[in-house]
């Protein structure tokens, strides 16, 4: 393929990315940012062409090795879900724009530590960077079968690389916020991590498929290979040790490879991502590794007996079967997975080279005098110079030095020189004494023996030069850690590790830090309890003035951020806007605001300068820290406490609610028991008193009155008798004893005593009974009594000569009873009513009713306490009572 | 627990030496994989 | 009853009314000199009763009493606030009543 054709293949690849970036950034759809694949998949930028084309390399030349460096993060990764979290929660909360913010923030916000951290990591990933160009290059060169020119600028790789420095420092510095995530790239990184899968499938199914016949074809045929079986198994235990130890290098690497740190945890947007992460993410890496392993081996079997590049075979097969299109593919494939690594690694690099070491070592001053505008722009171009500037860099790195490395070691040595951090990343968020001056003297002894144990003997052994002269009388001294089985570099990691960590937990222990570290200590690792208001815990104590800091503060947010931040705040801690001095809360406050623009280091210089800080014993601190802890804790139990009470209180406003309720009812019923009680015996008294009084009183008239006062002391006694019997009806003092009877027998045992009555009024009675069966299950005694009540009403409301018709039915499973009477109809309004207590309806027209007022009352609570109804409505010329009693 | 994960799986892999011949060391290697992808998966889902 | 025989015993004239509604029938015929009024009868209760009354011109002159089971203070207040001449509760003795009602005519 011509070198023109492939370039133009990347040029169209490049637009792609632009626009996928663009089009992110301009729509900014709900679906895309609360998306947690797009996440998940933009933490795979850890496959970079190491894993594209070393890895295979690897696989095909020893075997099981090219494994541990993914095997290694899976053991690691299913931890994420609980250190992640708190990570993300505190890099959140403190606006920590890179790793070496998050490291040095917690150590004292020391700008000292940020700058070395942002050290180590240019040296560990500028190599790292220089690598990817080295795979862009010589793949380019290999697709084009062109060598590779000796001159840089009519290498159309260099193109290439600038074409991606650009792409980078636009998109990657759109944002100058820590806290604004870059959309656009992830995006597109995202995409990328896609597409690179999607590749390495399409090569593995030509390679299984189409090239041979399956995948044990290729097994088999690979396994008459000599070293076959010693390539697929430990090498006894110094294999699986080395083994052991290589996945522990990528466990760590995987953690604190500053573009894995910025994409899992800047570019984190919500903590629940971090869930899916976690099953996808080891999935994805499985999917990858598995097609290496088949490819490797096509490789050993196509160009056996070849003196053949084993990195290249994915680009060397489908070129060597003359199918172009998957060549390009793959070569896109790779060019993914480095331009992914090359742009967020620069990108975060940069955040770390601009906010560690160009702005607090130079350029504070410069700041402080400008505006925000002009602030940010200088901030977002010195960002675009950093990312252009070490792709640079690394280009040159690759050029000179890097030439005739394989890309595994220089990728193993890479995460080694990255794994120094461990001790001081980890021991952030789980260990308290961890001190500044540990996390210094562990990482520079570890970095010393990284230097002298595997960066001089790169260099050497890339030259195929000895050691001379004291170097040699050194080595020779050192020979003696040795530890046999390891080969150079897990060896090196185990010692440097060992060494960094003993020192970290040595003289963290042995010395007390100062009390601003033992402060972001408490942040850091009780982050869950701070996490509401982080900026109670904040220690200062000393003199400053919000205006001073007002004026820092516009200078890098803009007048309008600054004033909202500052009424957000204000409201927070319920705060008077016109206070002039500024307390701890507010320091920290401002600090977080700046971090997010210039980083935590510079940002504590700055508002350092405007005020003035007095000293505090690392004593006083902790017992700060103590007091607001348990502060903290009791003001937790108390709110607690108070909802409790607050849940009490409602309860008793409830339950008195109901009691006044009923309280109000039961004098509302005393009050018409009252008034009924009142009226026979007012008829009673009136009686009597003119039987005393007079004495010439007719005789018939003196009968009259004297059966009125018989009559009316009989209907008094009758409604204190029902009184008393509905009460003990409601209140379950009357048993029922439901036994199986006849219903029609009960009725008529009802209905005799009426009968005398009934005639008397001319009624005419009769019943009509549709039942098959006779025998229902209740109380007969209560029936008998619901019946005459009934019967009673229906008596006292027909006319003369009417009709009064009961009738017997069975429907739905329900003994039907319906009493028919002829006679005024009801008011509709009233049908419900008449079932109340001494309900008086406003149309009667029975001025004196005999009986008590209650009857209808008894007959519901009877009916009820069966498990039935009772209803009335008006039917033709009369009303009909209705009972449904439920069969058991 | 997520963390007792790593432990035991680690320890697994370290039992694991020459002992067969075969790649079943491979295959066995990648079925653990996917054991824990799965796993993984479900723990996530409970959580929810 | 009672009270009808003891009355016109008395020689006064007696009109029973069942209701608020009855009453007023009898007072487009008549203007009476005293009216025991019950509180609570259906149709018209007495407290109604006792506006229309005390609307009508021709009835000024009428003795309105109030006679009722409701001895409630609050309703006994009411009753005297809109205008009864007196407000008697039940049980009430007949001889009482009667001296009451020779001293208002």
């Amino acid at each position: 393929m011509s070198s023109f054709a492939l370039f133009s293949v990347v040029l169209l690849y490049l637009a792609l990315l632009f626009f996928v970036a663009y089009m992110a950034e301009k729509k900014k759809s709900k679906l895309w940012i609360n998306n947690p694949y797009i996440y998940a998949l933009s933490l795979a930028v850890y496959c970079t062409a190491w894993t594209y084309y070393g890895s295979i390399g690897v696989a095909a030349t020893s075997g099981l090795n090219y494994l541990p460096i993914y095997i290694g993060p899976i053991i690691v990764i299913p931890s994420w879900i609980y250190i992640n979290t708190r990570i993300v929660r505190i890099s959140r909360i403190n606006k920590i724009s890179s790793l070496a913010d998050f490291i040095s923030l917690r150590y004292g916000n020391s700008r000292s530590l940020s700058a070395i951290i942002t050290l180590v990591c240019l040296f560990a990933i500028i190599p790292y960077i220089g690598l990817q160009i080295k795979a862009i290059s010589e793949t380019f060169h290999l697709v084009t079968e062109t060598p590779v020119s000796k001159n840089i600028l009519t290498d159309s790789a260099t193109f290439v690389v600038l074409l991606i420095a650009v792409f980078s420092s636009y998109y990657g510095t759109r944002y100058v916020d820590a806290s604004e995530k870059r959309l656009g790239i992830i995006s597109a990184i995202a995409l990328e991590s896609f597409l690179k899968l999607f590749f390495i499938i399409i090569l593995g199914l030509f390679v299984i498929y189409f090239v041979f016949d399956g995948f044990s074809d290729i097994y088999h045929k690979a396994s008459r290979f000599n070293d076959f079986k010693a390539k697929n198994t430990f090498n006894g235990i110094e294999g699986a040790l080395n083994w052991m130890v290589l996945c522990m290098i990528s466990g760590t690497a995987i953690c604190l490879l500053p573009r894995q740190f910025h994409t899992a945890i800047i570019e984190n947007r919500q903590e629940k991502h971090i869930k899916t992460a976690i099953w996808f993410f080891p999935l994805y890496l499985l999917i990858f590794t598995l097609f290496i392993f088949p490819i490797a081996w096509a490789g050993r079997l196509i160009f056996n007996g070849q003196q053949v590049n084993p990195e290249f075979y994915s680009i060397l097969i489908p070129q060597h079967f003359d199918n172009t299109v998957i060549t390009v593919l793959v070569f896109l494939g790779g060019l993914s997975s480095s331009i992914s690594m090359i742009i967020i690694s620069a990108i975060t690099l940069s955040i770390m080279l601009s906010n560690n070491m160009i702005i607090p070592y130079g350029l504070l001053g410069k700041f402080k005098a400008e505006d925000e505008t002009q602030n940010t722009r200088n901030i977002t171009r010195i960002r675009k110079f950093s990312i252009f500037g070490l792709i640079i860099m690394a280009f040159a790195f690759y050029k000179y030095f890097i030439l005739k490395t394989s890309l595994d070691s220089v990728g193993l040595i890479s995460f080694v020189i990255i794994a120094q951090l461990a001790p001081a990343y980890f021991g952030a968020i789980f260990w308290r004494r961890g001190s500044y001056k540990g996390v210094l003297v562990g990482l520079l002894a570890g970095l010393v023996i990284c230097y002298f144990g595997l960066i001089i003997p790169q260099y050497y052994f890339s030259y195929n030069q000895e050691f001379k002269g004291i170097l040699r009388e050194m080595y020779d001294a050192f020979s003696f850690f040795n530890i046999p089985y390891l080969g150079r570099i897990p060896q090196i990691f185990f010692w440097s590790m060992l060494v960094n960590t003993g020192l970290f937990a040595g003289i963290s222990v042995s010395m007390k830090g100062n009390y601003r570290e033992r402060n972001f200590a408490e942040l850091y690792v009780d982050i869950d309890k701070y996490i509401q208001n982080h900026e109670n815990a904040f220690i200062w104590r000393g003199t400053a003035y919000v205006s001073d800091i007002k004026n820092i503060l516009e200078r890098f947010l803009g007048k309008k951020k600054t004033e909202q931040a500052l009424r957000i705040f204000n409201l927070k801690y319920n705060i008077d806007s016109e206070t002039e001095t500024a307390d701890s809360r507010f320091i920290k406050f401002s600090e977080n605001l700046l971090a997010g623009r210039i980083g935590t280091a510079s940002a504590k210089i700055l508002i350092e300068g405007v005020t003035k800080e007095d000293k505090i014993s690392l004593k006083e601190v902790l017992n700060i820290l103590e007091e607001s802890k348990e502060n903290i804790i009791l003001n937790k139990k108390l709110t607690e406490q108070s909802q409790e009470l607050k849940k009490l209180s409602d309860d008793l406003t409830n339950a008195n609610q109901s009691l006044i309720v009923k309280d109000r009812q039961k004098d509302d019923f005393l009050d018409s028991v009252a008034h009924e009680l009142r009226t026979p015996i007012t008829a009673i008294r009136s009686a009597g008193e003119i039987l005393a009084d007079d004495d010439d009183i007719p005789l018939e008239i003196k009968k009259e009155f004297l059966n009125n006062i018989i009559t009316e002391s009989d209907r008094l006694s009758e409604i204190i008798n029902d009184i008393l019997y509905l009460d003990k009806l409601e209140h379950g003092e009357i048993a029922l004893h439901i036994k199986e009877n006849n219903i029609l027998e009960t009725y008529k045992k009802a209905l005799n005593p009426l009968l005398h009555l009934i005639q008397q009024k001319n009624i005419h009675i009769s019943e009509v009974n549709l039942l098959n069966h006779f025998i229902f299950e209740y109380d007969e005694s209560r029936m008998i009594q619901l019946f005459q009540n009934i019967l009673g009403n229906a008596l006292k409301f027909t006319d003369e000569q009417g009709t009064i018709q009961t009738k017997f039915f069975s429907r739905d499973k329900e003994l039907i009873i319906t009493v028919f009477n002829t006679g005024k109809h009801i008011p509709e309004e009233d049908l419900k009513m008449i079932f109340d207590k001494f309900y008086q309806s406003k149309n009667q027209n029975i001025l004196k009713q005999a009986g008590s007022g209650l009857g209808l009352a008894i007959c519901r609570k009877i009916i009820q306490n069966h498990g039935g109804t009772i209803y009335a409505e008006n039917s033709g010329l009369g009303v009909t009572f209705t009972i449904r009693l439920p069969e058991r | 627990m997520m963390v007792a994960f790593s432990i035991p799986v680690s320890l697994l892999f370290n039992s694991e030496q020459e002992v067969l011949g075969y790649p079943m060391l491979l295959v066995y290697l990648f079925a653990v994989w996917m054991i824990s992808i799965i796993i993984a998966l479900v723990i996530v889902k409970k959580y929810e | 009853m009672s009270l009808e025989y003891s009355f016109k015993k008395n020689g006064y004239d007696v009109y029973i009314a069942r209701d608020g509604t009855e009453v007023l029938e009898f007072l487009k015929t008549m203007i009476p000199d005293v009216i025991l009024l019950d509180i609570m009868m259906p149709n018209l209760d007495g407290f109604s009763t006792l506006n229309i009354i005390k609307q009508d011109e021709k009835l000024k002159d009428t003795k309105v009493i109030f006679l009722s089971a409701k001895n409630n203070p609050k309703d006994i207040e009411k009753g005297l606030e809109m205008g009864a001449d007196a407000y008697v509760t039940k049980p009430y003795s007949i001889k009482k009543l009667m001296q009451l009602i020779e001293e208002m005519v």
